[in-house]
């Protein structure tokens, strides 16, 4: 599965970064995330659940964070297993450029699906990945917002 | 009574209405009290090391009695299944070597394909079996996967057999290989086509399902599970279990569908039946869908280059096949023989050419293993053939319906003993097509093209004769009984799996003993209660269990007349039968046939001493295959926008020897077309170059739909009996599949050459055709 996206966020790179980081901020971010701990140089440790198509299951995932250029660009690593549903493995490369308006974020996942994910999900895989993105975008830049008091 | 075989036109149904009502015995019907329920764990990754299996998590769930994994299998005395038909060389004489590739019923150090089970979860409930087996954690190292029907040359990493560097499970030769290339090479032309047999999943519409249990006392294991007949599946049963033979009772009832991937033993059943032995209950599994798709064995998956050298006036003088075959993870079954030897009893075909020669390799693949599939090497044959004599009618310029009568094997050469020792004893091929021509109005197609064009319709016609091995083992045995009740019982091996044996094998015994169709019982599929035979498979009943029922019922009425002899005052020979009674000429006596054991007993109860007895088990024996052949005919429309195909038309010219029900024989021809039809355009299995398969339901396995049927479908019986069986018949089971690969794709490939596409392979989808046409146009 290949993904790729962009995003504006309105805050300046540095902050960008700093959230990125953030198991804190990850953990709401992150759709259906139960549990998030760690730290940039631990990596982070996630528990989420989540219904793929007609796969239902959590996920114990465990990410690391590599060719860090802070605030420029970063790669994930990461594996999911979801146990009896299968698993997800795969990176992401990060990247941050300052713009007008606030940060670009350009992002290219390659991820590989494996188990009842790849046998009953392949089909619905890579929209399910766009959602996924497009939730955890909209609750990242909503934290940005200055005219949304709520964030 | 009923008509005289062979004359009836309606069919005789002795089973549908019951099974379309709901009334049948599947084997998941089959709950006997207090059965528990097991699901299996099953593997995620194709290739890969078993580090660790966790089944703490799952045994704590309310309703889990016990979780097994291969090491309790092998502290329960089990063994690995084995390859069970040896490899044998084309003269059937020699045993050729492959790789030995034993295969756990659990996996115990390493995974060899996705869906492969590793453990074992027994409940109460299914839903808790479920619940359970979702918690089991198992921790696979993943190993490098081979996916895919090719085979390298040199070592590969992480090969899946330690003896095999390269994955390569066998490689077998047929036919003098020098002779082959050298007349090829000197031939004025010489064709050659790379065809490339999808993998396929069987889908029977039940899925595999088995109940197992023991009993102590005995120390016997018995298990419920569909089969095309228990005889081979009790044997890979009673192995694996590492018992013996006496040991396992194998019983199957009503089952839905086999078409070759019912007849060995699997690794499930193995499983559930060690846990109702250490549990002491009957222990239940069935097999979802996608269970099916990961775990049932497979179908097809060969890769074919066939080459052709033609002189100028169409002769093919010599003919090479070069095969590779995926056997996938393990060899089951007959798995090894399908694209070697099978191909070599059926590549000879309608035509006489000269000399062919055949190379065939096996790849082991990080998939599920393959076996026979309906047609078994047959379809993958006539495809090779069939594709190349279209492809070289293009080449020579000549007519391709012309080019192919050039090469046929003539009536008047009958018996003709074919190059690999098989004789053919009958068979009109230039009849069969002159049928299909005639039948399809094949010489009026070019003006429907014209039409078709109007529309903005690429039409196409294509055409496929075959000759196919019929029979596959060469004795039937039946045992004949008839009871004091005045019933007769008949008990053979293959089991119906929707061919309605019981309905054919009735009519024949009826029709011979002049009694009604509801006075015979019979019985299959118990290994305790019938003779040992061999199964449904290679399109066989019809002939062979129809033949011993022939040859047992006409016994059976000489052994009755002397039975009357000795009950009535008249002699044998002063004895006639007719309608189901013999009456003695002179005193003008009669005595029912069935009424016999009754009037046997009551004569020994009175101390008569009468040895007779009108019970025997009567074994058929052929004198080799048989050979259904046919033309078939299709005709096809494409859409230029959109490459949408509807097949219009499609026309079947069959010589299936003596048709003793014509409803039955157009039956199987249908179910064997559409399966045909199935692989020409829409199904195939699919792995991703990791192993993880991707067509893993029915919503991306695409089974083929009433939608995907021919608007106008023609049956035609076009017979010239076999001398080899006393029916005359050849066997229909396969001959669909067989055919209808090859027509779609040569009407196809007619459709679509008017736009320069040459080369397709199947399935032809829409996007496919859509695709060629782009490619070939740009």
């Amino acid at each position: 599965m290949e993904m790729k996206g962009s995003q504006l966020i309105p805050a300046p790179a540095a902050e960008v970064w700093a959230a990125l980081l953030d198991s804190d901020v990850l953990r709401d971010c992150v759709p259906g995330c139960q549990e998030m701990a760690g730290d940039p140089e631990q990596g982070f440790e996630a528990t989420v659940v989540q219904k793929v198509g007609p796969v239902k299951a959590t996920f114990r995932g465990a990410v690391t964070l590599e060719d860090m250029v802070p605030p420029e660009s970063l790669t994930l690593r990461g594996e999911g297993k979801g146990g009896a549903a299968g698993f997800a493995k795969g990176g992401a490369r990060i990247t941050l450029t300052e713009e007008e308006e606030g940060t670009r974020l350009d992002y290219d996942v390659e991820a590989q699906i494996g188990g009842k994910l790849a046998q009953l999900g392949s089909r619905i895989i890579n929209s399910f990945a766009k959602k996924m993105a497009d939730e955890f975008f909209a609750r990242f830049r909503a934290r940005f917002d200055t005219t949304n008091p709520g964030a | 009574m009923v008509e005289k075989y062979g004359t009836a036109q309606s069919p005789v149904d002795l089973e549908s209405e019951a099974l379309v009502k709901g009334q049948g015995q599947y084997t998941d019907d089959i709950a006997p009290a207090g059965a528990l329920h097991g699901v299996f764990v099953r593997s995620t990754v194709a290739h890969g090391i078993i580090r660790s299996i966790d089944t703490a998590a799952a045994a704590e769930l309310p309703g889990v009695l016990g979780i097994y994994t291969a090491r309790d299998l092998a502290d329960a005395g089990t063994n690995p299944i084995m390859f069970m038909v040896p490899l044998m060389s084309a003269d059937g004489k020699t045993p050729v070597p492959y790789v030995s590739t034993p295969r756990p019923a659990l996996a115990g150090d390493r995974v060899r394909h996705i869906g492969e089970a590793i453990a074992l979860v027994v409940a109460d409930s299914a839903g808790a079996a479920q619940d359970a087996a979702d918690l089991v954690e198992v921790d696979i190292e993943e190993l490098t996967a081979h996916i895919g029907t090719r085979l390298s040359e040199d070592p590969v990493e992480d090969p899946i057999w330690d003896e095999a560097p390269n994955n390569q499970a066998y490689t077998w030769y047929a036919g003098d290989q020098e002779a082959v290339q050298a007349t090829i090479a000197a031939s004025p032309y010489k064709v050659t086509l790379e065809l490339n047999n999808q993998r396929l999943a069987g889908s029977p519409m039940e899925p595999r399902a088995a109940t197992a249990s023991f009993d102590p006392e005995s120390g016997r294991y018995t298990l419920y599970a569909g089969s095309q007949g228990t005889m081979f599946l009790r044997k890979g049963f009673a192995d694996a279990l590492g018992v013996g033979m006496d040991k396992v009772h194998v019983i199957s009832k009503d089952v839905g569908g086999g078409f070759g991937l019912k007849v060995y033993v699997y690794p499930e059943y193995v499983a559930i039946s060690v846990a109702a032995r250490l549990l002491g209950q009957a222990v239940r599994w069935t097999a979802t869908r996608s269970e099916a798709l990961q775990a049932d064995q497979g179908g097809r998956d060969s890769h074919c280059t066939v080459t052709g050298g033609f002189d100028a006036d169409g002769q093919l003088n010599a003919l090479y096949c070069d095969i590779i075959g995926n056997m996938g993870a393990y060899s089951i079954g007959i798995g090894p023989r399908v694209p070697s030897s099978v191909i070599a009893e059926n590549i000879v075909g309608p035509y006489a050419t000269p000399l062919i020669g055949i190379r065939s390799r096996g790849v082991h693949s990080n998939t599920i293993p393959t076996s026979p599939y309906r047609g078994a090497g047959r379809p993958e044959t006539t495809y090779m053939l069939e594709r190349l004599m279209d492809e070289a009618a293009i080449q020579l310029d000549i007519d391709r319906v012309e080019l192919r009568r050039r090469n046929l094997i003539d009536r008047e050469q009958m018996p003709f003993t074919n190059q690999f020792g098989h004789v053919y004893d009958s068979g009109d091929f230039a009849a069969v097509l002159d049928g299909a021509m005639a039948s399809s109005d094949w010489a009026g197609f070019e003006a429907r093209r014209a039409e078709a064009a109007t529309r903005g319709k690429l039409r196409g016609i294509g055409c496929a004769l075959f000759v196919e091995t019929a029979g596959a083992y060469f004795q039937e045995p039946l045992d004949f009984r008839v009871t004091e009740d005045g019933m007769v019982e008949v008990r053979v091996v293959g089991v119906s799996t929707g061919q309605r044996h019981r309905s054919t094998i009735t009519h024949i015994a009826c029709s011979i003993l002049g009694i009604p169709l509801d006075k015979v019982r019979y019985i299959a599929g118990d290994s305790d209660d019938v003779p040992v035979g061999s199964p449904t498979v290679g399109s066989r009943v019809g002939q062979m269990t129809g033949s011993a029922m022939h040859i047992a019922a006409h016994s059976a009425i000489e052994r009755g007349r002397a039975i009357v002899g000795h009950l009535s005052s008249g002699q044998p020979n002063d004895i006639t039968f007719a309608n189901g009674v013999y009456t003695v000429a002179g005193t003008g006596e009669t005595m029912a046939f069935l009424d016999l054991p009754r009037r046997l007993a009551e004569a020994r109860a009175e101390g008569r001493e009468i040895e007779e007895t009108l019970d025997a088990v009567e074994t058929f024996q052929s004198p080799g295959f048989s050979f259904p052949n046919g033309c078939h005919v299709a005709e096809v429309e494409v859409d230029e926008l959109t490459g949408e195909m509807q097949i219009l038309n499609y026309t079947a010219v069959d010589d299936c020897g003596n048709v003793i029900n014509h409803r039955e024989v157009e039956a199987q021809l249908m179910g064997g077309i559409a399966q045909g039809i199935g692989q020409g355009i829409m199904e195939q299995m699919v792995y991703d170059e990791s192993g993880q398969l991707l067509s893993g339901s029915f919503m991306d396995y695409a089974m083929p739909r009433i939608t995907e049927m021919p608007q106008a479908m023609t049956i035609v019986d076009l017979p010239d009996p076999t001398p080899s069986n006393p029916l005359g018949a050849k066997g229909v089971g396969e001959s669909g599949t067989t055919a209808s690969v090859s027509t779609v794709a040569n009407a196809v490939a007619d459709a679509l050459r008017a736009r320069g596409v040459t080369n397709l392979q199947t399935p032809l989808t829409a996007s496919r055709l859509w695709e060629a046409m782009r490619t070939a146009s740009a």
